[in-house]
């Protein structure tokens, strides 16, 4: 690719110009009207958009479809498997679930934050002993 | 106003709409085109200007000068494209990617011829606008130094001068690329 210049750029620029042009020239917008451009026409632009539209109804359809199931299936669809009649280990102590009778163990640690608050506050502490 | 009378006014008019087109058409299309070196783009700037002008004419609106109003619509609406969301995302089709419209399919034996669009394209995309558009009515349009003179409004020696310029600078780049030695400084006289 080496043209002698000016006559070869000259005929490049032609060229090229007028490569760029459609040829025949498009008629008048208006008398295109039964004729649409090519732009217009690009077969494959309005079937996709279908298609595409289709696909994402049935997706769309099978996802509700999907949290419909899941939905029964978490609640009364299905009976429930039978729970563990397992009570809570308390080392002997009352349980402290709603309806029973729980209490807290003696000496433990709101006895002891009681006991502090009864004396005036928990003790000082002394910067002192602390290096 | 009888109902023949009226058919024969629009068709008239039609007719006036017509004459315009292949008169104004591929001026607009050059000044689109010298803008963005597209020329789908350049073609949809000119059908919407013209339809503009159909329905301005349709409104009832008296335009003095079509040419004029024409070109000043195809270039506010391709300096319109330039704030688009689609050239803002610097979006392009994969046709003008190539350099190539791929529209116009070339036969296979001429990818060297090709190749030099591709680098031509490119290379114009670099040059200022004024050079483009001068370029475009100098070789899309094969209009002569005194008609670009009268079009662009200049005197003739300054579109001999522009001419001159945007050429050597088109040969300094595609020099620069290696594929071209730079076109002497009047080489463009040539063809006048």
């Amino acid at each position: 690719m080496t043209p002698n210049p000016p006559d070869d750029l000259d005929r490049l620029l032609s060229d090229f110009f007028k490569a760029q042009m459609k040829n025949p020239w498009p008629n008048a917008p208006l008398a295109q009207s039964a004729e649409p451009s090519e732009r217009a026409t690009r077969p494959a632009a309005p079937p996709a958009r279908r298609d595409g539209t289709v696909r994402a109804k049935v997706t769309l359809a099978a996802s509700f479809a999907l949290l419909l199931g899941t939905a029964f299936y978490m609640s009364d669809g299905y009976a429930p498997a039978p729970r563990p009649n397992v009570q809570p280990a308390t080392n002997g102590a009352p349980s402290l679930f709603h309806g029973s009778d729980a209490k807290a163990p003696k000496g433990g640690v709101l006895d002891t934050i009681g006991k502090d608050k009864a004396n005036g506050g928990a003790p000082k502490m002394d910067p002192s002993n602390f290096e | 106003m009888p109902q023949g009378d009226a058919k024969n006014a629009a068709s008239r008019r039609r007719e006036e709409f017509e004459a315009l087109y292949q008169q104004h058409s591929r001026e607009v299309w050059a000044l689109a085109y010298a803008r963005w070196t597209d020329s789908d783009l350049a073609l949809d700037v000119t059908q919407e200007a013209f339809m503009r002008l159909w329905k301005q004419w349709e409104a009832g609106e008296d335009i003095q000068n079509p040419r004029a109003w024409l070109l000043r619509v195809a270039r506010n609406l391709a300096e319109d494209y330039a704030k688009s969301a689609f050239r803002r995302n610097g979006t392009q089709a994969p046709e003008l990617l190539s350099g190539i419209r791929s529209s116009q399919p070339m036969p296979s034996d001429d990818l060297e011829r090709r190749e030099q669009f591709a680098l031509l394209r490119a290379v114009l995309e670099e040059l200022p606008p004024a050079d483009r558009e001068i370029l475009t009515l100098r070789y899309a349009l094969d209009y002569d130094a005194n008609t670009i003179a009268e079009r662009l409004e200049i005197a003739v020696t300054a579109v001999h001068m522009r001419l001159s310029r945007a050429r050597q600078r088109l040969a300094e780049k595609l020099s620069s690329h290696g594929d071209f030695a730079p076109a002497p400084a009047d080489g463009e006289t040539n063809r006048q």
